[in-house]
C-alpha cells in the first residue's frame, strides 16, 4: 500500500480555483504530485458524466473546486455545482462508488495555501481508502 | 444627470428618464455640505445644463414599462406623464435610480412633532425656523435604521450629516447644547477635521452600544432620554427640546427594474456591480452601468464621481464600431435539441430563449449575451448544447488521458 500512487483529477474553474492553483505553483508550495488539473470556465460546466468517466478511466478520486459561494464570476454557477454535487453523491452510491472519492471545495484566486491544503488532504484521504479499480475490464 | 451630461458632452444622444415630476432626486433635500458648499446652486446649474443640452431628452414623471434587447441594441418602452407610451432604441443603460431616507418608527417619530430627522432639521435650519434657532438643547441619535437587523450596512453619510447640522446650529445659536448619541463616529477622510471641530465647539458625544439603546420617553409633555454613559459608567438622563434622528438610507424597491434589465441586487436591496474592485460601475451583464445611491449609500461627491465613471465606461461601448463577444460561448445542435428549456432556466444571463421553428421548440443562444460559463452544457439532457473551447469531446479526452 505504501507505493500506491493514486490518480486524482482536480476540476478547477478558470476564475477562482485555477488562479488559486496557479498561485500555489508560483508560491512554490509543495503539493502531492498525484493529481492533474482540468480547467473549465466555471465549475457549473462540470457534468456528472465527467466524474463517472474519470473513474472509468482509472481515477482514484475526483475533486471539484470552484469559487466561494457568492463569488462566482458567472453570478451563481457554483451554487449549481453544489446542487449537482448532492445529486452526484446519490448517483455514485448507486454505482457502488465510495462518495469520499469525490470532493467539493471552494478556493478563491488568492488562496494558494488553501489549494495546497485541500489537495494534500484529499490525496491523503484517497491514499487511506486505497485504489479504486473501476476501470472497464475487457 | 451627471452621467447624461457627460455622455451628451461627448456627442451621444441621451434619454433621461425621471420617475419624479422634477429633476434632482435626493439632491433637492440637501442644502449645504459639511465643507460648506451650496448644493442647491449646484443642482440649479446642473438642471439648467441638462435642459439646455439638445442631445438630452429628459422625461419627468415617466415610468419604464419594459426593456428588451442586449448590449448595443436595447429597446425601452416608457410611459409618459399622460399615459402615452413611447419606444426608444439605445445602446447602453445607466441605472441611477437612487435610494431614500429611512422613515423611522423608533423613538416616537411621527408621534411627537419634536422628534425629527436630520433632513427635516436641515430644511428648518435653512429656513431659519425660530423654533430651531432658539433651541436650548438638542439630542441627535445616530444609526437609526442603519447597522440594525433590518439594515445591517452603514449608511455612510449620517455621522457627517449630524456633525454638519450640529455645527450649523452652533453657528446660529452658540448657546445651544448638543448631545450626539453615537455607536461609532465615521467621519472618514478629511471630514475627521469637522469631527474635531465639533468636539472643540462643545458638542457632547456620548457612546451607546447596540444592546443598550437610548430610551426616549414623553414625560408629561417633556422629552426625556435615558442612556448609559460608558465613561462615567452611569445611567444619565437628558431633557432635550428636540430629538433629531440620524436616519439611514434604504434602497428603493427596484426589483422591477432589476428584473427588466436582468441585473442582480445584493442582499440589502442595492444593485450589485460586476466586481467591487475590477469593474465597479459595470454590471455582470454587458452594456448596463450603475451610478449613485442605487448602488450603495454615498456622499454627493462620490455619487458624482461614480456617475462620471459610469459615463466613461458607457462611452467605451458607444464609441466603438464593433463589439467582440466572448469566444467560449455555447451553441446548440438543432437536430438534438428537444426544447425542454432546462438550459434557459439555468442561464444566469438569460442568454438562451426557446423559439419555435418549423413547429418545433428549440433553444437559441444569444451570442452577445452569453458569457461562456457552460452551465447550460452541463445541464442539457439531450447533449445538444456544447461550449466552444470546452466541448464535451475535449474534456472527455482530457479525462481519458488518465488511462495512459
Amino acid at each position: 500500500m505504501d507505493n500506491f500512487k493514486p490518480k486524482i483529477i482536480v476540476f478547477c474553474c478558470n476564475w477562482c480555483s485555477y488562479a488559486g492553483a496557479d498561485l500555489a505553483g508560483v508560491s512554490r508550495l509543495q503539493i502531492d504530485p498525484h493529481f492533474r488539473v482540468i480547467r473549465t470556465m466555471c465549475s457549473g460546466r462540470i457534468e456528472p458524466e465527467f466524474i463517472l468517466r474519470a473513474f472509468e478511466s482509472g481515477a482514484d478520486g475526483v475533486m471539484i473546486t470552484g469559487c466561494h459561494p457568492g463569488d462566482c464570476h458567472y453570478i451563481n454557477g457554483n451554487y449549481k455545482t453544489i446542487r449537482r454535487h448532492y445529486f452526484m453523491k446519490i448517483l455514485l452510491r448507486e454505482f457502488g462508488i465510495d462518495i469520499n472519492r469525490v470532493g467539493l471545495h471552494f478556493i478563491s484566486a488568492g488562496e494558494g495555501v488553501e489549494f495546497q491544503k485541500r489537495v494534500n488532504e484529499f490525496i491523503a484521504g484517497i491514499k487511506k481508502i486505497g485504489p479504486a479499480n473501476y476501470t472497464k475490464k475487457d | 444627470m451627471i452621467s447624461s451630461l457627460s455622455l451628451a458632452q461627448q456627442g451621444f444622444e441621451v434619454f433621461l428618464i425621471e420617475r419624479d415630476n422634477e429633476l434632482g432626486g435626493n439632491l433637492r433635500y440637501i442644502y449645504y455640505t459639511l465643507e460648506g458648499d451650496n448644493v442647491q446652486n449646484l443642482l440649479k446649474s446642473i438642471i439648467k445644463e441638462v435642459k439646455d443640452n439638445k442631445l438630452i431628452h429628459a422625461f419627468t414623471g415617466a415610468k419604464i414599462e419594459s426593456v428588451s434587447g442586449f448590449i448595443g441594441n436595447y429597446e425601452t418602452t416608457i410611459i409618459l406623464e399622460r399615459g402615452k407610451r413611447k419606444k426608444y432604441k439605445h445602446g447602453i443603460v445607466v441605472v441611477a435610480t437612487g435610494a431614500q431616507e429611512y422613515r423611522p418608527h423608533e423613538y416616537l417619530y411621527g408621534q411627537d412633532e419634536r422628534v425629527i430627522t436630520q433632513s427635516e432639521l436641515e430644511e428648518k435650519l435653512v429656513k431659519s425656523d425660530p423654533k430651531i434657532i432658539n433651541l436650548k438643547s438638542v439630542v441627535m441619535i445616530q444609526c437609526v435604521g442603519s447597522r440594525d437587523n433590518g439594515h445591517p450596512y452603514c449608511s455612510r453619510r449620517c455621522c457627517s450629516q449630524a456633525i454638519k447640522n450640529s455645527l450649523k446650529i452652533l453657528e446660529e445659536n452658540p448657546k445651544a447644547k448638543i448631545y450626539v448619541l453615537y455607536r461609532d463616529i465615521r467621519t472618514y477622510g478629511f471630514k475627521e477635521d469637522f469631527y474635531s471641530k465639533a468636539r472643540e465647539s462643545g458638542v457632547m458625544f456620548i457612546r451607546y452600544s447596540d444592546d443598550k439603546k437610548p430610551l426616549l420617553q414623553n414625560n408629561n409633555g417633556s422629552l426625556n432620554i435615558a442612556t448609559f454613559e460608558p465613561v462615567l459608567q452611569k445611567n444619565i438622563e437628558i431633557h432635550p427640546d428636540v430629538v433629531v434622528l440620524s436616519t439611514g438610507i434604504v434602497p428603493n424597491n427596484d426589483n422591477g427594474i432589476a428584473k427588466m434589465l436582468k441585473v442582480p441586487l445584493n442582499s440589502d436591496g442595492y444593485f450589485l456591480e460586476a466586481h467591487v474592485k475590477l469593474r465597479p460601475v459595470d454590471f455582470a451583464t454587458e452594456g448596463i452601468f450603475i451610478a449613485g445611491l442605487a448602488h450603495s449609500p454615498k456622499f454627493i461627491s462620490e455619487a458624482i464621481c461614480q456617475a462620471e465613471a459610469a459615463a466613461a465606461r458607457a462611452s467605451t461601448i458607444l464609441a466603438s464600431e464593433k463589439y467582440h463577444a466572448e469566444a467560449t460561448i455555447s451553441h446548440v445542435d438543432k437536430d438534438l435539441c428537444v426544447g425542454c428549456g432546462l438550459c434557459s432556466s439555468l442561464c444566469p444571463y438569460e442568454a438562451i430563449e426557446i423559439v419555435a421553428e418549423d413547429g418545433k421548440r428549440r433553444s437559441k443562444v444569444n451570442e452577445a449575451l452569453c458569457k461562456g460559463c457552460g452551465t447550460c452544457v452541463a445541464a442539457c439532457p439531450s447533449g445538444a448544447m456544447d461550449q466552444y473551447g470546452f466541448t464535451k469531446r475535449q474534456i472527455m479526452s482530457m479525462i481519458e488521458a488518465m488511462k495512459e
